[in-house]
């Protein structure tokens, strides 16, 4: 395979793009999931994985390869989103399953679908996934204090839609 | 209990986590399009012979011990103990192909059960009296499959008492007594023979035949079946007359020297390869016993070469270009008689990032099989210098190599394998016509105008099928239609040989016979067609090098000769055009368009109006015109229907509009608790329909009007749906086609849009796969486009309705 230059990758593309991916690329699908649902979510992620991996000359380069390539993911879901346009577009996000046992209220995933994706993705990743307010800014390219403001709505948000109280 | 939101987000972030595919699972390959991770014959022989190369250089003569076989007689198995495992046979040929014997190629449809699940490959393939007879590996075992039409493929029973621990049987010949084998294992090479490929009996070769022998070639011709390769370090070639007796050929010049592969031709038999050092080398032999190197000179030189193939007037020679850093550069020698060869230049187009594995003779031409970056290829050629790129789905074959090719009656087989994910490799038959004569033809497909009735009140409809397989059109789809009083125009596409889709314009006067108009550039993708202005008036977009949609209208007086209008779309922005209908100042379209910025992400409705369909006009989007996607005509006036999103819930919408500028909101409720995956809506003169539904379920809402401005909501139940493609209205007639749970195209009719009815058809008439996808009202018919799928690939159909009687 060439680079976008047009040479051949090199070995040592291949261990740097796996470092990148290594670190950063699970936040990258966990960020698209968030805010498109685990379909469209990871087929924008292999998009992005491989637009990256594509130009993995150029986005070596970049102070935050990941939040460019997050971006990419989403262009990447519009096409997706095209291919459903005679459907209901919103994402979607599935049943939870009541495996081990039923931890989960039925009409989270619906609360979860009515949020903006900003607070979507803001409370999935930092209280979902447990990632850092700072990484995740750092992903979506804004400022942590706009990533705690959209998941401490959505918070209360979801709680409000799903009429449980805070656990003192 | 109710568990706090914090437990219950990372609960089901868990699930969510878990159920999207890994990462893993989502990486892109990161190497050349690679062949399948069991490396095919051709390659481990390359391999071979460099590594042999480099021994030699560094330890120079090799001493092998030697197996002592086992005095007692093979095993014999003569009766399977466990079940076959059987393709199902549903491929059919087209029409006979005019584009020439191995043009087009359909892949068998793949079963786990047949052709693997995990490490599968296979790796050669032959036709003998009893049918066809491939070899390789099924998950890891070495496999037998056969076939007596090249469609149906059994798995042989796993008979590792017979092929022992033999890692690879990738050579297989037929010859008298049947078919002959040939495999490695640990202490050299093996061969195997069997009458029909069902049972199979090792040849009791002594311990000194095929000792540290590796052998690449194997042929049949003239009484002698011939195999070739390397012992001890130097080229070899075993003969037998029955494939269980093998002896020693005399090969001159073989010293360091290997045996790639060998075909009947030129003076007898022909076998290529490498000489001491790798350098590239030819044998010739008359009796196949003994064998004299041909001086070359130059024409071979920084290549490699590993497969042959002859007709009675020429051989070619294919392998590889080696001046390139990497893989991907085949080379082509033909020779008329084995001994004079020159190099073919292959047109790059054709070749580019190519290799090619295997090649044949199939009548006066010849048949090449590997593979592209673009995955499993095939190329013709009547002469051996010039060369085809044949088709192929693309989707079939994306990530497959074919590493064999067979010639049978009326048949081509190629196998391979395909590659799943890094660790998966799944066996792979691929199926075209040759030049040979047809075998006994099953039962004839539907002819290409079918009609049937039925009767589900009073009245009935009687369909037609046309299907428009023509040598301009064989692989496409039809999916918008238009009418005027002249006759109907339809667009549709047509898949290249090279993958991309051109743009196809049929026109017709009745709906029973189509012509080919205008095949277009794949971009701008045209979406929608309507009768109007200039002529005809269509809309789409044009997809720019960063992904980005710019809307397009384009039109043309007769449907031949088309000119372009593109939009420029504001920045961030990206559009594109649904639909056109004629209506308001002239015509109306709406699309979708969405706003990219570095902070927001946006989407809705994008809504244009020309008054020629010529220059275009971008409208703003009516308050609550959300998500509009169906725009229907009617008689008094335009009807547009779509969603709305609201908080947690989704709401039907229709509006109306005289000038297709101001908008009325005439619709406006929930969809309901469940979720919806399809959405159709369809006009009848002034009378509006529209229906919507989820998969699983025969359930339907149907929500209709006689004006589209009151609306009554009805719950229908519709035997079998799984969703629909379109609904319309024709006499006192709505009819909606749509697709059941296992994707079979399905017809339904209804006079008052809820009790449905659905057309009785065993597939000769909407067919198999494929089906209806759009309607449009001519002339009291109604006239339908769409494709009919079957194994071959799709083909643009038609189908008219009309009242019987």
């Amino acid at each position: 395979m060439k680079d976008s230059s047009g040479g051949p990758m090199t070995g040592l593309a291949v261990d740097t793009y796996s470092s990148f991916v290594e670190d950063a690329g699970q936040r990258l699908r966990l960020a698209l999931i968030a805010r498109y649902g685990p379909d469209v979510g990871a087929e924008a992620t292999a998009e992005a994985l491989a637009y990256g991996w594509e130009h993995w000359d150029r986005l070596a380069t970049m102070a935050n390869p990941a939040g460019y390539l997050y971006r990419v993911g989403q262009s990447r879901s519009r096409a997706l989103f095209r291919t459903r346009r005679r459907m209901s577009r919103r994402p979607s996000f599935p049943t939870p399953s009541d495996n081990p046992e039923p931890t989960i209220e039925p009409g989270l995933p619906a609360a979860l679908q009515s949020l903006s994706h900003k607070q979507r993705t803001a409370v999935l990743l930092v209280h979902g996934f447990g990632y850092s307010v700072r990484e995740v800014a750092e992903l979506l390219g804004v400022s942590p204090s706009t990533i705690q403001r959209n998941a401490d709505r959505a918070l209360a948000a979801l709680r409000l839609s799903l009429g449980v109280e805070r656990v003192a | 209990m109710s568990h706090d939101v914090l437990t219950q987000l990372r609960s089901y972030a868990g699930q969510l986590d878990a159920r999207a595919p890994s990462l893993a699972e989502l990486m892109p390959p990161m190497a050349a399009p690679a062949p399948p991770q069991l490396p095919s014959p051709r390659r481990r022989w390359v391999a071979a012979v460099v590594a042999a190369v480099i021994v030699l250089a560094l330890i120079g003569v090799v001493a092998i011990g030697m197996v002592v076989w086992g005095e007692e007689e093979p095993p014999v198995i003569t009766d399977p103990t466990t079940t076959t495992l059987t393709t199902p046979s549903t491929l059919t040929f087209p029409p006979p192909d005019t584009s020439g014997a191995g043009a087009r190629w359909a892949r068998v449809p793949h079963e786990n059960a047949v052709f693997g699940e995990e490490r599968a490959q296979i790796s050669s393939v032959a036709f003998g009296a009893s049918g066809y007879v491939a070899v390789g590996v099924a998950d890891g075992a070495t496999t037998v499959w056969t076939s007596a039409d090249g469609v149906t493929w059994v798995q042989q029973p796993a008979n590792s008492e017979v092929f022992g621990d033999a890692s690879e049987v990738h050579l297989l010949t037929a010859a008298d007594p049947g078919f002959v084998a040939i495999g490695h294992e640990s202490s050299g090479a093996a061969a195997w023979t069997s009458a029909d490929g069902t049972s199979w009996v090792r040849a009791p070769v002594d311990s000194s035949t095929f000792a540290n022998a590796s052998i690449w070639g194997l042929t049949s011709g003239s009484g002698h079946i011939v195999a070739g390769g390397r012992q001890f370090g130097d080229a070899a070639v075993w003969h037998s007359g029955d494939g269980y007796t093998w002896e020693p050929a005399m090969v001159a010049d073989g010293s360091g020297g290997s045996i790639g592969d060998i075909s009947v031709g030129g003076p007898g038999f022909v076998a290529i390869g490498g000489g001491s050092g790798g350098t590239p080398a030819v044998w010739t032999s008359g009796d196949g016993l003994t064998w004299a190197r041909v001086a070359t000179g130059e024409v071979f030189s920084n290549t490699s070469i590993w497969a042959l193939a002859s007709t009675s007037t020429s051989t070619i020679a294919v392998g590889q270009d080696n001046s390139f850093s990497e893989d991907g550069h085949p080379a082509l020698w033909a020779s008329p008689d084995g001994v004079a060869w020159t190099r073919v230049d292959l047109d790059p187009d054709l070749f580019e990032r190519s290799q090619i594995w295997d090649v044949i003779a199939d009548g006066p031409g010849y048949v090449a099989v590997g593979s592209r970056d673009t995955g499993a290829a095939m190329w013709t050629s009547q002469d051996g210098l010039t060369w085809d790129l044949a088709e192929l789905d693309p989707t079939l074959s994306d990530r497959a190599v074919a590493s064999s090719v067979a010639a049978g009656p009326g048949r081509l087989i190629a196998v391979g394998s395909q590659s799943i994910s890094p660790q998966v490799a799944v066996g792979a038959v691929w199926v075209s016509q040759s030049t040979s004569p047809e075998p006994p033809a099953p039962p004839a497909p539907t002819s290409t105008t079918t009609s049937t009735t039925f009767l589900p009140s009073d009245g009935d409809l009687a369909w037609h099928r046309i299907d428009l397989d023509s040598a301009e059109v064989r692989d496409g789809r039809l999916y918008d239609v238009s009418s005027r009083e002249s006759g109907l125009t339809a667009l549709g596409l047509r898949r290249e040989s090279d993958g991309t889709k051109s743009r196809l314009v049929m026109t017709s006067t009745d709906g029973l016979r189509w012509d080919v108009a205008a095949v277009l550039d794949q971009q701008p993708v045209l979406t929608s067609i309507v009768a109007g202005g200039p002529g005809w008036v269509a809309g789409g977009y044009l997809e720019r090098e960063d992904g980005w949609y710019d809307p397009v209208f384009a039109h043309s007086e007769d449907g031949s000769d088309w000119t372009n209008v593109k939009l420029d779309s504001e920045e961030f922005e990206d559009s594109q055009v649904n639909e056109v209908v004629a209506g308001g100042p002239g015509f109306v379209a709406i699309g979708e368009f969405y706003l990219d910025t570095p902070t927001e992400f946006t989407y809705g409705t994008a809504l244009w109006t020309s008054p020629d369909g010529v220059t275009w006009n971008r409208e703003a989007q009516p308050e609550g015109l959300d998500e509009v996607y169906w725009l229907e005509p009617t008689d008094t006036g335009l009807v547009a229907i779509g969603w709305e999103t609201v908080e947690d819930a989704s709401l039907i919408t229709a509006f109306t509009s005289a000038d297709g500028v101001n908008w009325t909101q005439t619709l406006r409720e929930s969809a309901g608790a469940a979720f919806v995956d399809y959405t159709e809506a369809g006009h009848r003169g002034s009378e509006v329909i529209r229906l919507h539904g989820a998969r699983g379920t025969d359930s339907m809402t149907v929500w209709l009007s006689t004006d589209g401005s009151t609306w009554t909501q009805h719950e229908a139940e519709i035997e079998g749906v799984e969703r629909m493609r379109d609904v319309a209205g024709i006499g006192s007639w709505w009819v909606a086609a749509g697709l059941t749970a296992e994707d079979v195209p399905a017809v339904w009719v209804s006079q008052d849009g809820v009790q449905w009815a659905r057309v009785p058809d065993d597939g000769s008439v909407f067919g198999s796969g494929g089906g209806i996808v759009e309607f449009v009202e001519h002339e009291a018919s109604l006239v339908a486009v769409g494709w009919i799928t079957d194994e071959i690939g799709e083909h643009p159909t038609a189908w008219v309705a009309s009242p019987a009687g």
